[in-house]
């Protein structure tokens, strides 16, 4: 799997049609190339056969060819011998050679006679006929004639010189006493006449010798047959002497040249002819030379890049000519046939392939596209178009895929299907709940003002209890006081001339000092010690033998005296004395009550100013400048009343410039973290209040001693609604709103709670 | 000697200075008077008053006070001294605090700051006959 990563990539159906097109082609190359190395031997076989059967032919051809001259010299030597020739008729031994002449494709039909002369028919520019009569001479003795077409001499062509015992034709069959063959080489007018001659001595019946017949052929005319034989248009026959002269070929070139008059004839290895030269270096080097070749000799040879077969046959006749008959056949003309074969089989192998080709292709495609179509299907799918179906196929696993495919494609488009509608259908309700909600924010807007304002008015409905008590309190105090002032003054006044006519002036003394003891008494002791101190009075005057002691000290209490009576005891021993103590008591409540008086109508005009301040309502929506401490002080005056009892108020304040704010709306954030605070502890313990600067920023730490916010509300309490009051209680709304008057100045508000300090810290911006 | 007792409770110390100074004007020594600043105050004095054998006879309390209010502390006394009989005297009080401390407190009455030293001791005459 992993595997594949590291191999180039390729479409099916390469694999199959490259796998179908190896497969052919090894198969077709290799039976091609078998069948062109058969055919090849098997031409080579009968191109030698064949070279060799032409060779016989040619053979036979010269066997005929050369017959001619011998036999024509038997008979004519037979025709003399026997008297039906005689020589002495010349005009009828001349025509009777011009006859023969005439039959005969020859170059010369004639005889030299025994006295010297003789006559005879030539065809020495290979054409025209021409008739030579000679007598026995040294000089002059030949005459040429021309002649008609019935042999009859018309008209004298030249005269020349021959005697007979100079030639060789002549002599040669005459010292071997029978017939030769000859080549002769003379250079006469017409040309080189250079001929194989078959020569004959003639003898009379007694066996005398009368002459000499020769019937010549000339070399160019052997060439001229060869050429007639037609063996190959690109190869080429030829005829040589053991010595490797040549006799004839079927070439351009002339077995012979003419060089300075003098004819010079040629060897295999200087003619003018690639072809057979090749043949002679080729002999040379196989066999050494051509006269060591006796048999049959079959080679090869290249020549211009081309092969050729060659076949060398020697020749010999009855009269002793030995000569060797070569053929050279270049191998391409063997091999067009194979060649033609070779077309033909590369042709059909190219059909196969390409009939393997198309199949391959087909059959690929036919066993890929079902697979394709799956790909492009699965493609198409993970593009999100999920309508797909794959036509079945006619392969049974590919058919089985296929449906798979389909049922696979069909079940993921109805999930998807159900998908879509449900998520349709979640859209809706998203949109739905959406609007519903973008209206029920909507309504919280609009009652979200009326909601802060009602949370500012039930702040100050918490308050009301206490307000309506701050006032009630010292107003109760007051009218109650000075009821009781008029009351003591209206007792004291009956009284006090007693005080004169009854007291000695050392009780009086006594009398005054307590009364100045009282009024001087700066003590401000709670009900409870006050409680203690009557016990240790009631003490003292039991001690002192004072009847009524409980409620002596009770007045005394009442008075401002707590301790220290032993001056008044002689006083207070006096025999009915509770008049003197009533007058005293009066006296000093005239004074206490006052104080209370001044006490209340400060506290009553301290909270009217605070709840002035408080409902003081600002509905300009722009920032005031103001003293934040004034603020925070005109909260403790408002809850002052439950402060004083068990409440230590710390406050800790940095001199600081006033700021920028909303003044009152600030003041409903003291309002909410002071009586959170003091809700907190209860009423009972320290509250401390910091105020402090740091850099731009102005903090108000609220600190309480109570038990503390656990942990796990802490991150809650600022949410809205959320309270751990009893129903009824509270909104849930104080800390809530006092985040967004903060936020509204850009402030913040921190935390920090454990048991026993608790600290809200709001940090305001000081611009 | 007085064995009974009337008991003031407020947090307010100058109205408790008040209040005594009218209850002795009026009633002499006929009673004792007991200031309480506070439940807890109130409760101590109950307890030493009852050691001492002192009845108490009334009980004036305020309402809006520091801790316990004023009539959950006269709900609380009425349930262990049913007799005694219970005044509130306030300056502020929530209806729902009244009704509740009439029904569970049997609250003789209640008399609003600032009152006047006839309506006090004239409630307190009328609670005692």
């Amino acid at each position: 799997m992993f595997i594949s990563r590291s191999f180039p990539k390729f479409p099916l159906q390469w694999a199959i049609v490259v796998s179908f097109l190896l497969q052919i082609f090894f198969i077709v190359g290799l039976v091609g190339y078998l069948s062109f190395q058969s055919g090849r031997t098997a031409v080579k076989h009968l191109a030698l056969d064949l070279i060799q059967g032409t060779n016989s032919v040619i053979t036979e051809h010269l066997n005929s060819y050369l017959s001619i001259p011998q036999h024509l010299g038997q008979m004519n030597a037979d025709a003399i011998r026997r008297g039906v020739l005689d020589i002495r008729d010349r005009p009828t031994v001349l025509k009777y050679f011009w006859d023969q002449m005439q039959l005969y494709n020859l170059t010369y039909v004639g005889m030299g006679l025994a006295d010297g002369g003789g006559m005879g028919v030539a065809r020495f520019d290979g054409t025209n006929i021409i008739v030579e009569d000679w007598v026995p001479g040294r000089k002059n003795n030949i005459k040429h004639y021309a002649a008609d077409d019935q042999g009859n001499l018309t008209e004298l062509i030249e005269i020349w010189t021959f005697i007979n015992e100079e030639e060789t034709w002549y002599t040669n069959p005459i010292k071997a006493g029978k017939p030769i063959w000859s080549i002769v080489t003379m250079n006469i007018v017409t040309g080189p006449y250079v001929v194989a001659s078959s020569s004959r001595p003639i003898y009379d019946t007694q066996g005398t010798l009368l002459g000499m017949f020769a019937a010549d052929i000339h070399l160019l005319k052997l060439g001229d047959f060869l050429k007639n034989l037609d063996i190959s248009q690109s190869g080429s026959t030829f005829i040589l002497e053991q010595d490797g002269t040549i006799i004839g070929n079927s070439g351009k070139a002339s077995p012979f040249i003419l060089n300075n008059k003098e004819i010079k004839r040629l060897k295999a290895s200087e003619i003018d002819d690639p072809l057979i030269q090749q043949v002679s270096r080729t002999v040379q080097k196989q066999l050494g030379s051509f006269a060591d070749l006796d048999s049959n000799q079959n080679f090869q040879i290249f020549v211009a890049g081309k092969q050729y077969f060659v076949n060398i046959q020697p020749w010999e006749n009855e009269l002793g000519l030995q000569w060797l008959v070569g053929t050279v056949v270049p191998e391409n003309e063997f091999l067009t046939e194979i060649n033609a074969n070779a077309r033909r089989t590369v042709l059909l192998c190219a059909i196969a392939l390409a009939i393997a080709i198309i199949t391959g292709i087909f059959t690929a495609r036919w066993i890929a596209n079902p697979i394709l179509q799956i790909n492009q299907a699965s493609t198409d799918m993970a593009e999100g178009n999920l309508n797909q179906a794959v036509a079945p196929s006619t392969i049974l696993e590919l058919d089985s895929l296929t449906a798979s495919f389909n049922k696979m494609a069909e079940r993921l488009q109805k999930s998807f299907v159900a998908i879509a509608e449900s998520r349709d259908k979640l859209e809706e309700r998203v949109a739905e709940r959406t609007t519903e909600l973008e209206t029920t924010l909507q309504e919280l807007h609009a009652t979200q003002a009326k909601i802060i304002q009602s949370e500012k008015m039930s702040s100050l409905g918490q308050l009301i209890a206490g307000v309506a008590h701050e006032i009630n309190t010292p107003l109760g105090a007051i009218r109650a006081s000075a009821h009781n002032t008029a009351k003591a003054l209206q007792e004291s006044l009956g009284q006090l001339p007693d005080l004169v006519e009854r007291l000695s002036p050392e009780q009086q003394q006594q009398f005054f000092t307590l009364v100045e003891k009282s009024v001087s008494s700066q003590a401000k002791l709670t009900a409870k010690e006050q409680r203690t101190a009557k016990r240790s009075l009631i003490k003292t005057l039991k001690a002192a033998n004072i009847d009524n002691a409980r409620y002596i000290a009770d007045t005394l209490v009442d008075m401002g005296i707590y301790s220290n009576i032993e001056p008044q005891l002689p006083l207070l021993q006096t025999p009915g004395q509770d008049w003197i103590l009533q007058l005293a008591y009066n006296l000093t409540r005239l004074q206490r009550n006052s104080r209370t008086i001044l006490i209340a109508i400060e506290r009553a005009g301290k909270v009217v100013f605070a709840l002035k301040t408080y409902a003081h309502q600002s509905h300009s929506q722009e920032k005031e400048s103001a003293r934040i401490t004034d603020g925070i002080e005109t909260v403790l005056e408002l809850y002052y009343n439950q402060l004083k009892k068990g409440v230590t108020v710390t406050r800790s304040y940095q001199e600081i410039p006033p700021i920028p704010c909303y003044a009152d709306e600030l003041m409903q954030v003291w309002t909410n973290l002071i009586h959170n605070a003091l809700q907190a502890m209860s009423y009972q313990g320290s509250l401390g209040i910091d105020v402090f600067r740091e850099g731009d920023r102005l903090a108000v730490a609220i600190t309480d001693s109570g038990c503390g916010i656990p942990e796990d509300i802490q991150a809650r309490i600022f949410e809205p609604f959320f309270t751990t009051k009893a129903a009824g209680e509270g909104t849930g709304l104080g800390l809530d709103i006092v985040q967004k008057i903060i936020a509204k100045h850009g402030g913040q508000i921190d935390l920090s709670s454990q048991p026993g300090q608790t600290t809200f810290t709001v940090w305001l911006p000081m611009s | 000697m007085a064995n009974t007792a009337i008991l003031c409770v407020d947090d307010e110390p100058v109205i408790l200075d008040s209040l005594k100074e009218q209850l002795r004007r009026r009633f002499g020594n006929r009673y004792l008077y007991e200031m309480a600043e506070c439940a807890d105050d109130a409760w101590e004095i109950i307890e030493e008053l009852n050691e001492e054998d002192v009845e108490i006879l009334v009980i004036v309390s305020d309402w809006l006070m520091p801790g316990i209010k004023g009539d959950e502390f006269l709900i609380r006394v009425h349930q262990k001294y049913p007799k005694i009989v219970k005044v509130m005297l306030t300056g502020q009080a929530d209806a729902d605090a009244i009704e509740r401390a009439t029904k569970e407190a049997n609250l003789y009455s209640c008399i609003y700051k600032p009152w006047s030293e006839d309506e006090l001791a004239d409630t307190i005459m009328a609670g005692l006959q």
